[in-house]
């Protein structure tokens, strides 16, 4: 201790940089601003006690990465590492204490880095932004961090859309500042609200709170997971910008005082692989903006009222098909437009509670045009899609503790919703081809035995259209919903002895267009064991609405679609072997029923099992898992985590009522992550360093030594994802799945990924230069990702990202 | 004495930014301008203050030392507030301190004074109590008068125990009123080092007054306040709750 002291005086007498810090602290029940309690800049002797309102200023902090240990008696101390004071910024660090259940002399309570995710019993983790921060290749989006939990899995390298524990991806819940929002991503899945890039700007990020499952009763109509963003407000006291550039955008952060009581955070950002990489031959390169505000407003020391806006434009052209890099794309035209403005009013009411509400506006617009080009390179139009949905959420919550042992929290959701799809579509009439290996040759009908022995793979076959069967089918689907749901929940936190918590609930949701209404009851229960021990359990009945898509679709009879559901239960231990380290092992099961599919084709031994022309609610299916995670936080110098799932999602086939495997039933998925970090201002020589020609010259490369110099590396291992073989019908040249054949009997190869990433930090009088470099997939491992299947019958795979070298700087000013 | 103030020194000296008397002289004097002005705040920031310190080095016992005091005048803050439910708290995490303290240096008289004060006081709110920690009380007490039969602010403890002990529990005012004056006598050439405590010169004559109030002497009781005003002009205690009562 005496050399880190020694070490901290020395650096803040060499530089004499340095920053401020505040925040605020508040019980994290009541939200009431905490007085007297104490924050401790660790390794300093810097630190303040919080007055009336909860806030701490602390001045004068040399620059440099802390700990900060937050204390006050009654409560149970917590730290938080790696916290950033760059020169001339103020850095905001808020924190939520948690009143110590075990009270009395002679009980040492030690300050955990891990802190309690709301009403969270089992499958959570809460993040704040120095970990988005330093997270590598998760850096900045925070979708992709969340994969290093055991019980998050991503489709492919290309989404960071996140499956969780076997569900859909539609099936998780985006809320930020009490907003829920709809559509986060950028390319939203319609109806669904997923998307493959975070649109969330994660400067704005003050926590996140996820649950991987059994989440408590405030949050509804989703059922696998909840990801709970809560943003910082704008500086208060100064106005301050930082720019950032990377290979996937460039972006600008505003932020600063609007009035006394008020304060704004604005940022811009835009990709630019179009710019970068047009010239390279690529044919789908995404372009997109996002835009994000938020407006604080203190209207008394009791009450807040906050502006949010988030929004995106996307767009993306694919051009040229059969190329296995776009899994045989056709020609496309996407454009989306996709934005939440929002309003958050909270008044904290009483000594022992608070009431907070929010209103909601979300619309998103989804353009396709889908063609070929014709003999004069005119665009042949065959699907066009202008689907609009606009969604009003009015969101309201009651948090009271009624005494030390019970809290209680019940409040009240509706939603407006309309949805307007506007879809044309012209079949392609069905061609049979005729073989040849000339032109002087005449095309003939042939067999399958013929084409396989003398026309597959050879280079001098002539495809030939000989005769069209079917009819040019065009459908026009104008439908137009319009349709309300409401929700309503209560939950009881009860803690009748200290080394029990029980966490009961339940939520009721209605939808209008189908007049169905669920019941959802939730239970969970904490045991201290000892106070780093805990076993947890908690279970559920948790319900979904069938997505928009369905409900607004032409096919069969929506408004009898019932909402599904799945059966949760978790139960598992969680223990502290150090302040900085947390170890969980747990044991899942999901029962999913009434999932909406389409109804099977009666008696069909053709090329389809499926009525695509009816949604039922028709699916059951399983995924049942053992999940562990250890997991370091970046107390001193290094952080890791490692974690190992083995997990089997599967549905039941209704054709033999069979499980079979579900497409994203990896089986085993491990993830190892770890960073070290060197503070080369702690090196006598680095101070002249600093100041030579050398230094200046090649700061820039990677391996040079920087203020502070991180590098983190990842490794990911999923088994093989699943798939159903194709048949290929050289009559139609067209591939097929025989309506009789088992669905995912094979898999593809397993997948393994190793990056690596450099963090840079120069603090510099009047700003700040953070540079990043990461390696995508160092040792260059071929994972695949699908086949794309040619329609002269061969097929070639389609691979995930291959070695690739990112880089990027934020400047902070 | 001096080997501990010594060790404190080379410790503080590499481990604090500022000089380390500077450091526990500063927290003295928080705690001083919290007392003038009665104020939670300023106390729990003097309490913060020592708590950093700790955080430095958790070994210093004189850092407990002030943290358990500040929680001391905190739970005489809260009682007159009447939360009882705060002040146990901080009565607790005092009396863990203090055990800490003795733990750590075992000749420290007034960390075992303030020890047996502080149970004495979790007596009174929870009477309970009495059973597991009176004999203990007393049994500290008497460990400090050994140390430092000259000190004070031991005997003003003594006297404080003896005036709210009942009778038939051993309490005597008469007793009280003895180990007041004595200490009295011994504040006026208390002369502690700097960095030590050195509390009590002003108030022990609060306690005398109270006393006399007990005893139904109002007259004797203002004398004392107006003493105790006459070493301490920026006393509030007495200024203003005790002398108030008896006006």
């Amino acid at each position: 201790m005496n050399k880190k002291i020694g070490l901290i005086l020395f650096i803040s007498g060499i530089f004499g940089a340095t920053g401020s810090m505040n925040g605020i602290v508040r019980d994290e029940i009541t939200h009431q601003p905490l007085a007297g309690v104490n924050v401790i800049i660790r390794g300093t002797d810097l630190g303040a006690a919080t007055d009336n309102e909860g806030i701490f200023r602390i001045y004068d902090v040399p620059v440099g990465s802390y700990n900060i240990h937050v204390s006050m008696i009654g409560y149970e101390p917590i730290s938080r590492a790696n916290v950033h004071v760059v020169p001339q910024r103020n850095t905001v660090v808020n924190f939520d204490l948690h009143q110590q259940v075990l009270q009395g002399e002679g009980v040492e309570v030690t300050a955990t880095f891990f802190e309690k995710t709301k009403d969270a019993i089992t499958s959570s983790r809460t993040v704040d932004i120095e970990e988005i921060r330093s997270d590598p290749v998760g850096a900045y989006d925070i979708m992709s961090m969340m994969q290093a939990l055991p019980s998050v899995i991503s489709g492919s390298d290309q989404t960071n859309e996140i499956i969780v524990r076997g569900g859909a991806p539609g099936e998780n819940l985006f809320v930020m500042d009490f907003l829920e929002i709809p559509y986060p991503n950028h390319y939203p899945e319609q109806g669904k609200g997923g998307g493959p890039i975070t649109m969330v700007d994660t400067e704005f990020i003050e926590r996140i709170d996820f649950y991987a499952g059994a989440f408590p009763a405030r949050y509804g109509e989703k059922l696998s997971s909840v990801m709970d963003v809560t943003l910082r407000e704008g500086n208060k006291e100064k106005h301050q910008m930082q720019s950032d550039l990377n290979m996937a955008g460039f972006g600008l952060t505003l932020e600063g005082p609007l009035t006394e009581k008020s304060s704004y955070l604005y940022s811009m950002k835009r990709s630019f692989m179009d710019f970068v990489i047009s010239s390279t031959g690529l044919q789908a390169i995404p372009k997109y903006w996002s835009s994000q505000g938020k407006i604080s407003y203190t209207i008394s020391p009791t009450q807040k009222l906050n502006v949010n806006f988030i929004g995106g434009v996307d767009e993306i052209n694919i051009e040229g098909e059969n190329n296995p890099q776009l899994r045989g794309a056709e020609n496309v035209d996407f454009l989306s437009r996709q934005a939440t403005l929002g309003l958050t009013y909270k008044n904290l009411f009483s000594k022992r509670g608070y009431f907070i509400t929010s209103l909601g506006q979300s619309w998103v617009n989804l353009n396709t045009d889908v063609y070929e080009m014709d003999d004069q390179l005119e665009r042949d139009f065959y699907y066009r899609q202008n689907d609009l949905e606009n969604d009003l959420s009015f969101r309201s919550e009651v948090v009271y503790k009624i005494s030390d042992i019970l809290e209680f929290n019940t409040g009240l959701t509706a939603k407006y919703l309309n949805l307007d799809y506007d879809n044309w579509f012209e079949d392609r009439p069905i061609e049979l081809f005729g073989y040849s290996l000339s032109t002087n040759e005449i095309p003939e009908l042939i067999s399958s035995e013929e084409f396989y022995a003398t026309y597959f793979d050879n280079p001098n076959t002539i495809a030939t259209p000989l005769d069209t069967i079917g009819v040019l089918d065009t459908l026009k689907n104008k439908s137009v919903l319009d349709y309300q749901k409401y929700g309503g929940f209560f939950h009881f936190n009860l803690t009748p002895v200290s080394f029990l918590e029980i966490s009961l609930g339940g939520r009721y949701d209605y939808v209008t267009f189908t007049e169905e209404g669920s019941f959802s009851p939730r239970l969970g229960l904490k045991w201290r064991l000892s106070p780093v021990l805990n076993f947890n359990l908690a279970a559920g009945r948790y319900f979904q609405p069938p997505f928009n898509i369905y409900l607004n679709s032409v096919r069969g009879t929506p408004e009898n679609l019932k909402n599904y559901y799945a059966d949760q239960i978790v139960g598992g231990i969680e223990y502290f072997p150090e302040a900085d380290t947390r170890i969980t092992l747990e044991y899942y099961v999901k029962e999913y029923a009434d999932m909406v599919t389409f109804e099977m084709l009666e008696g069909s031994n053709g090329k389809d099992s499926l009525n695509w022309y009816n949604v039922i609610n028709g699916g059951e299916g399983r995924s049942k898992g053992i999940e562990f995670f250890v997991q370091k936080k970046y107390s001193r110098n290094w952080y890791g985590s490692f974690s190992w799932s083995h997990s089997v999602s599967e549905g039941v086939d209704p054709r033999t009522n069979e499980y079979y495997p579900w497409n994203y039933d990896y089986r085993n998925v491990i993830n190892l992550v770890g960073g070290y970090k060197i503070r080369y201002t702690e090196f006598e020589w680095y101070d002249n360093y600093k100041n030579s020609i050398i230094a200046k010259a090649l700061s820039w490369l990677p391996f040079m030594p920087s203020d502070e110099y991180e590098i983190s590396v990842k490794y990911r291992y999923m088994g093989g994802r699943p798939y159903t073989p194709k048949q290929y019908d050289h009559m139609t040249r067209s591939w097929y799945v025989n309506a009789e054949d088992p669905w995912n009997t094979e898999r593809y190869e397993p997948y393994m990924r190793f990056d690596i990433m450099i963090q840079q930090r120069f603090n510099f009088k009047r700003m700040n230069l953070v540079t990043f470099w990461d390696i995508i997939n160092v040792v260059n491992r071929k994972n695949p990702w699908d086949y794309v299947l040619l329609d002269d019958g061969t097929k070639q795979m389609s691979w995930q990202y291959t070695t690739m070298p990112i880089g990027g700087m934020i400047l902070e000013f | 004495m001096k080997k501990y103030l010594i060790i404190l020194l080379t410790l503080s000296t590499l481990l604090i930014g500022q000089n380390p008397d500077d450091f526990i002289l500063s927290g003295k004097k928080k705690i001083h301008s919290a007392l003038e002005h009665w104020n939670e705040q300023e106390m729990m920031n003097a309490r913060a203050h020592f708590e950093r310190g700790l955080h430095l080095n958790d070994k210093e016992w004189l850092f407990r030392y002030y943290i358990a005091y500040c929680n001391d005048q905190l739970v005489h803050y809260y009682q007159s507030k009447g939360d009882k439910k705060t002040a146990l708290t901080y009565l607790n995490d005092g009396i863990k301190q203090l055990n800490e303290v003795i733990k750590l240096n075992k000749d420290f008289a007034d960390g075992y004074g303030l020890l047996s004060s502080m149970y004495g006081e979790k007596m009174g709110i929870q009477p309970w109590t009495g059973i597991m920690f009176g004999s203990r009380s007393s049994t500290l007490i008497r460990k400090a008068i050994q140390l430092e039969p000259n000190n004070p602010r031991l005997y003003m403890i003594q006297g404080t125990s003896a005036m709210f002990t009942p009778e038939k529990w051993g309490g005597s005012k008469e007793e009280a009123k003895e180990l007041y004056l004595k200490a009295a006598e011994l504040f006026k050439t208390d002369n502690p080092p700097p960095l030590m405590p050195h509390y009590g010169k002003s108030d022990i004559y609060a306690w005398l007054g109270q006393l006399e109030v007990k005893l139904g002497h109002p007259d004797e009781a203002k004398m004392y306040y107006e003493k105790a005003l006459e070493i301490d002009p920026n006393n509030n205690w007495v200024k203003k709750q005790l002398l108030p009562r008896i006006k």
